[in-house]
């Protein structure tokens, strides 16, 4: 005959584990890590670099004084629905790698989390409060420091982003930073406009 | 005690392993429709998803869950008074 007091006391253990386990679990998930599959870029299909890209060319800060922003950026590529991946880390941007380096030929293109899976901020959450003018610097890992001025900021629908040209290898020298805005689409777990900053090279005076 | 870690570990780890693909799945930024498109010479890849609060609703409600069971199963040691099972 089982001891009830045992039993109980077996369940009990047993919640606890299992409430401590799914407790942590969650909230590294949902608070310091965003995983994101990434597939490999076919090479027949790899966008043309602007120009031959050596390690130091490399974004590795972005800075937004106006906005008291300074983060690492993460390289990154496209996931398995053909989009660019986001930055597994709410505080990081991440730089299209396979796209145009900043700085040259082209338009960069840099991403950043609105928010953290229990809806705190992410790095671009208020990057709805930048304005025309603006200074944007990236520094490369080499070092040197880019500065761009922001030219216009654009909000669309999340399917209707006019992709060709944001993300487009020739033309003069941008910057395109980009973040989720607008209302919250559960279903799909994401929001339903895309927030577009594009920002002009800044000519040395 | 030595009991105590025969069955808490394997409860955490096994919750742990249970629920990681699944958090994971509501965590991630998710995915958009918004896909790839081909031109003559490029893949130009659709906008990234980076708004991971349409999960935030699931997260929360599976702390509040779990933190629940935590804070029940110490409840019930501590009106029981028990001790470690042997």
């Amino acid at each position: 005959m089982p001891d009830p007091t045992k039993r109980g006391t077996r369940a009990a253990l047993f919640m606890i584990g299992v409430g401590v386990g799914a407790f942590s679990t969650t909230l590294a998930h949902a608070l310091w890590y965003a995983p994101e599959l990434e597939v490999p870029q076919p090479a027949a299909a790899a966008a043309a670099p602007s120009r031959a890209l050596t390690p130091g060319d490399e974004p590795a800060r972005l800075a937004i004084p106006s906005l008291g922003i300074d983060a690492s950026v993460q390289k990154l590529g496209i996931n398995a629905e053909g989009a660019m991946a986001a930055p597994s880390d709410f505080s990081e941007v991440g730089w299209y790698e396979y796209g145009a380096v900043p700085g040259y030929t082209g338009t960069a293109v840099i991403a950043g989390h609105l928010d953290n899976g229990i809806g705190l901020d992410g790095v671009f959450k208020h990057l709805d409060q930048l304005a025309v003018g603006d200074t944007i610097i990236v520094e490369a890992a080499n070092g040197t420091k880019i500065d761009f001025i922001v030219s216009s900021i654009h909000s669309y629908p999340y399917a209707s982003v006019p992709d060709t040209s944001l993300f487009a290898t020739t033309g003069p020298p941008r910057l395109a930073l980009i973040t989720c805005s607008g209302s919250l689409l559960y279903a799909q777990h994401t929001y339903d406009r895309r927030l577009v900053v594009i920002a002009a090279l800044q000519q040395p005076s | 005690m030595h009991t105590l870690y025969r069955i808490l570990m394997p409860a955490g780890i096994a919750s742990m392993l249970f629920l990681s693909g699944g958090i994971i799945a509501h965590a991630q930024t998710g995915t958009t429709s918004t896909t790839g498109t081909t031109t003559a010479s490029t893949t130009v890849p659709g906008t990234p998803n980076t708004g991971a609060g349409a999960s935030a609703p699931m997260n929360l409600a599976l702390l509040g869950v779990s933190a629940l069971m935590a804070i029940g199963g110490v409840g019930y040691l501590a009106r029981s008074g028990a001790t470690p099972v042997r």
